[in-house]
Parts: C-alpha cells; sequence; structure tokens
C-alpha cells in the first residue's frame, strides 16, 4: 500500500479541517475528488509532513510523515496548485536544483532535467527565463520539478487548474503516461470529475474533511448505482411483469433491448434471478447500470453515498 | 482516452534510478544556487574581481615599507583602510547576494519549492545565511589572510605570533560581520519583500549604521556606544583588534554590537518565516 491513512485529523488553529479521516491507496493512479474546501490540500499537506502531527496514523511509501517528514519528500514528489517558481532562473536550471533538492548529485539533475523537460513538452523553452512562462509552461514545468528525481509518488495538487482546453487535456495525458507507462504511483486531487474519470484507476472521495467512499473508481461507479441493466433472450416483457410483480421498478430502455431494474432498499439480484427462473425465461445478461463519475459523485457528497 | 494516444511526447524520459544523497546537507545547495544566481549579474562579478584589487596595493605597500625602514612605523596603519575598503566590497557583495533572499522566496511563493522537497526549515535559513556568509569571507577574510601573509614574509620583525594574531583577529572579524550582514540583510529582504527595495534599504542601513554609532558616541561621550551601529561597530573592532591599543572591553562591546544585530536580523526572519518553521 502507497498511502495508508487511520482516523487522521487535521486542524488550523481551532478549525478543524479532516475528521477521522481513513483510507488506504494501492499503486496506480488515484484521484482525490472532492469540492472546494473539502480538505484535499490539507491532507496532501499532511502527506508530506508539512502540517504538524495531529491524532492519526499516516504511511507514505512504508514511511511516517510526522516522524520522517523528509524521507517522505525524498520520495515523493509534489506539484502546488498555486503558481511556484524561484525569479531569475531558467527551466532548466529550476528543474535540475528541484532535483538537487532532492538529493540528486548536479550532473545528474542537469542530465535528468533536460530529460524530463522534453517529456513535458518545455524543451524548446528550456533556456528562457520561468518570469516569462506561460500559466500552462509553468504548469508543466511544475510537474517536471515532481518528477525529475524518479519518486516513487507522485502528489499533484488540482494539475489542471488555469489551463485552457487544450493545455488541460495535454496535462492530463501526460498524467496519465506518468501513471501508466512509467509506473510512478499518482495522487490526483481536483474538484473536476472529468479529469479524475480520465486519468484514475481509484478514488478517495472527501467532503467537509470526511471520507465518503474510497477504492477503485468501477466500484464507486456501480456503488452509487442501485439500477440493474437486465437482457433476456427472449420474453422481454413478460420478464418485465414479473420483476414488477416481485416488487421492482422496471423501466424499459427502447433500443437496447435492456430492461433498466431499479433496486430498494434490501432488494438484490438473487430475486431477478429468481423471477426468471420461474418464468422460464434465459437470463443473457445481468450487470449494474454504470453511472458516470459525476452522478456518483453528486450522490455521495449529497449524503447518499456510501461509507468506505 | 487509451494510453496510446498520451505518446505525443519525447519517449526518451525514463525516471531516475539513480540513489539520492542523505537530506542533511541541502543548505550547501542552497547556498551554491544562491551565489551562482549572483554570478548571473555582470556587476557582481565585476565587484568580486575589483574587491582584490585593495589587496594588490596594499602588498605592494607592505613590501615598499619593509624595504624602507622609515616607513616601518607606518605599517600598522595598513590594516584599518584595509578594512574599511573591505567592508564596502562586502556591502556590495550582500547587496547582490542577499537583497531577494527570502523576500523574492515569500512574493514568488518558492518556498514550497523548498519545503516541499527534503528540506528543513533549519537548512532552509542555512543556505540562505551561508551564500551571504560566504560573500563576506570572500571580501573579507580571504584577501585580509593573503594580506597578512606578504606582511609575514615581508617584515623581519613579524614572528609567527604575531601572524597568528592577525589571523585570529581576522577571523573574528570576518566572522562577525558575516554573520550581522547575512542576518541584517536576510531580514531586510524578508521585510521589504522586493529584491529592489531592499537592496535599496540594505545599503541606507549600512551607511546609517555608521553614523548611529558614531553620533551616539560623539554625544554621550562613551565611547563603546560605537556599538550601537553594526558597520561602526566592526570598524572600532578591527580599530581595537589591528590597529593596536584597543582594550578586551571595546573588543567585547564591539563584538556583543555586531551580534546583536544578527540576532535582531534572525528574530526578523524567524517571525517572517513562522508559519515555514514547523516544516
Amino acid at each position: 500500500m502507497i498511502i495508508s491513512c487511520q482516523n487522521l485529523d487535521q486542524a488550523y488553529k481551532s478549525h478543524r479541517v479532516l475528521f477521522g479521516v481513513s483510507f488506504g491507496i494501492e499503486s496506480g493512479c488515484t484521484g482525490l475528488l472532492g469540492p472546494n474546501g473539502a480538505g484535499k490540500s490539507t491532507l496532501i499537506k499532511t502527506l508530506l509532513g508539512q502540517l504538524p502531527l495531529r491524532p492519526g496514523r499516516v504511511q507514505v511509501a512504508d514511511r511516517d510523515p510526522a516522524t520522517e517528514p523528509l524521507r517522505v519528500r525524498q520520495s515523493a514528489g509534489y506539484m502546488p496548485e498555486s503558481d511556484v517558481y524561484l525569479p531569475g532562473m531558467n527551466g532548466l536550471e529550476l528543474c535540475a536544483f528541484c532535483g538537487q533538492l532532492s538529493g540528486m548529485r548536479r550532473a545528474d539533475a542537469v542530465s535528468k532535467a533536460h530529460e524530463v523537460l522534453y517529456f513535458v513538452g518545455l524543451g524548446e523553452a528550456r533556456y528562457r527565463e520561468v518570469d516569462g512562462y506561460s500559466t500552462g509552461m509553468r504548469q508543466r514545468l511544475k510537474l517536471a520539478g515532481a518528477l525529475v528525481h524518479g519518486p516513487e509518488l507522485l502528489l499533484l495538487d488540482e494539475p489542471t487548474t488555469g489551463l485552457d482546453p487544450a493545455g488541460r487535456d495535454e496535462m492530463l495525458q501526460l498524467i496519465d503516461d506518468v501513471a501508466h507507462q512509467r509506473e510512478i504511483n499518482v495522487l490526483f486531487s481536483s474538484h473536476i470529475l472529468r479529469d479524475i474519470e480520465q486519468t484514475c484507476d481509484h478514488v478517495v472521495v472527501l467532503n467537509e474533511g470526511r471520507v465518503l467512499f474510497s477504492g477503485s473508481r468501477d466500484d464507486f461507479q456501480h456503488q452509487e448505482s442501485r439500477v440493474l441493466h437486465v437482457k433476456v433472450k427472449e420474453g422481454r416483457e413478460q420478464m418485465a411483469a414479473g420483476l414488477v410483480s416481485s416488487g421492482f421498478e422496471v423501466v424499459s430502455r427502447e433500443g437496447t433491448g435492456h430492461l433498466e431494474v431499479a433496486l430498494s432498499e434490501g432488494q438484490n439480484a438473487d430475486a431477478i434471478w429468481k423471477t426468471a427462473r420461474e418464468l422460464n425465461l434465459q437470463i443473457r445478461h445481468l450487470a449494474p447500470a454504470t453511472v458516470s463519475l459525476e452522478q456518483a459523485f453528486e450522490k455521495a457528497v449529497d449524503g447518499e453515498g456510501t461509507s468506505p | 482516452m487509451s494510453h496510446d494516444d498520451a505518446r505525443i511526447y519525447d519517449q526518451a524520459y525514463r525516471p531516475f534510478a539513480g540513489g539520492l544523497a542523505s537530506p542533511r546537507s541541502r543548505f550547501l545547495i542552497i547556498a551554491a544556487n544562491e551565489l551562482r544566481q549572483a554570478w548571473k549579474s555582470k556587476w557582481f562579478k565585476r565587484i568580486a574581481w575589483f574587491s582584490f584589487g585593495p589587496l594588490i596595493v596594499f602588498a605592494v605597500l607592505v613590501v615598499v615599507a619593509a624595504r624602507f625602514d622609515g616607513l616601518g612605523g607606518q605599517m600598522e596603519d595598513i590594516w584599518m583602510p584595509f578594512w574599511g575598503i573591505q567592508m564596502f566590497f562586502a556591502m556590495l557583495m550582500v547587496f547582490f547576494i542577499g537583497r531577494g533572499a527570502v523576500g523574492e522566496d515569500l512574493r514568488t511563493g518558492a518556498l514550497i519549492v523548498y519545503f516541499s522537497r527534503p528540506v528543513s526549515f533549519m537548512q532552509y535559513l542555512t543556505g540562505k545565511w551561508l551564500a551571504v556568509g560566504v560573500g563576506v569571507l570572500g571580501v573579507t577574510l580571504v584577501p585580509g589572510v593573503v594580506l597578512a601573509i606578504f606582511r609575514w614574509l615581508a617584515e623581519p620583525d613579524a614572528g609567527v605570533l604575531d601572524f597568528l594574531f592577525w589571523l585570529g583577529s581576522l577571523l573574528l572579524l570576518s566572522g562577525l560581520l558575516a554573520l550581522c550582514m547575512g542576518w541584517v540583510v536576510l531580514a531586510v529582504s524578508a521585510l521589504s519583500g522586493r529584491a529592489r527595495a531592499a537592496g535599496i534599504v540594505w545599503v541606507i542601513l549600512f551607511f546609517i549604521s555608521f553614523g548611529i554609532g558614531e553620533g551616539l558616541a560623539e554625544a554621550t561621550g562613551i565611547y563603546e556606544l560605537n556599538a550601537v551601529g553594526f558597520s561602526q561597530a566592526s570598524e572600532q573592532l578591527a580599530r581595537s583588534l589591528l590597529g593596536g591599543g584597543g582594550t578586551l572591553g571595546e573588543v567585547f562591546w564591539f563584538s556583543l554590537g555586531q551580534l546583536g544585530w544578527a540576532l535582531l536580523g534572525l528574530v526578523v526572519v524567524l517571525i517572517k518565516l513562522r508559519r515555514w518553521m514547523r516544516v
């Protein structure tokens, strides 16, 4: 497990931000999803050991940020949300300096900085002063700075902030590439559902400092769905009538041949199989209807979501 | 989006798999970077080279004085003008290295660049101060030691003890000046926020600190009050140590004056950066 949190609390003076946060993140790309003010940035800062120890237990890459913050930061790369740069430096210098700060020898840092700047698409601009970079270029530079030392874990705090649609797509492609081609574990914080949907395999949903869900993205979307798609070989209308008489709410979907069956509290798929057996009908397809991440997220945040 | 769609970039990049150094020596990297950035300025380079000019002039004077017995009595006076000039160069070096050291980091949010990496608060502060300190020592201690060696070799009456005394005095003078100038300029930088404003304030403060100490000492008749201004304190300390005739009390007060300024600067920096202290 690359990140593990147990009963983590966090506060700024008397203002509590995180309330007993518990979740675990396996390797891969994980989306930290939540509306503004949910506590995403605070959680990331806590993972980096930038905030003081509070009740709870945290492990990042098998290290405790409370006792070994420098070791944690050495094994992680962090891309902050805000616009940060060292004035007077060019892209290559800044990226190499980031590598050196993370523990690389200068020669290695410079060599890797060239490589990673080409990777993020700043190869031609690497000798230009950072002060003159556009927002999109600075976002890429921040990603390069977080990647240069080959971290085990990449923490990205709202990486698409301030980008135009094309820039956003390119940033998402880069993140997807880093997570799936370079096999670097990524924790990607965002309030933009589409970004998470495009890149992440797992999600942690945070709202008002509490974890509403933690697990695979598919599970999240399916768990939020209380609707099943049912397809029978023949006798679709007969099956629909049977299900209604068994207490299910059925919505026929024209064109696809599926029946949409809404499950109410206490109902499960077993009763559907039973109905089909009684009617002597053959079920060809039975699966949870996939809702969009947005729908699932809205449900979770509205208080209808599942607990981790 | 499939993964293949993402392959629009240079595929040569592979995550770094080499070893990473222990986080204990990051202050050296920060200091080296500060000096590297200052070195980009052509004026900084010129001042760095010019700062060795007085050394050449005074070395020639030492040799000439040693050749002519009649000038032997003037040897003690060589240190005072030498120190005064080198202090001026130190002020200029500090201007270039330290004026934006903390303030620009605060303004541009660069502190996150440091503290999201294995850099502790103490390493950050040490690195920033060290860069300024190296600049000060580079234009005071280094030429001072070279001049001391010249004088020791040129002056027939100078013994090893004399040389060691000059060396010790130069170490104390330069060390205190580096400590004091370093923390004061970092404080000015942290308060000003912008490098240009901090630079102007720093230069004004340097000259005012001459006047404050001198003025107070003259007004009250208490010689030790020269310690109130850090630049005046350093000059008076040089007079006490290298000019000959200084008392231990004077050395104590002039050292304390500079240490007080250093402490004041450090406290200001800590207050300005207090939210990062726990990092």
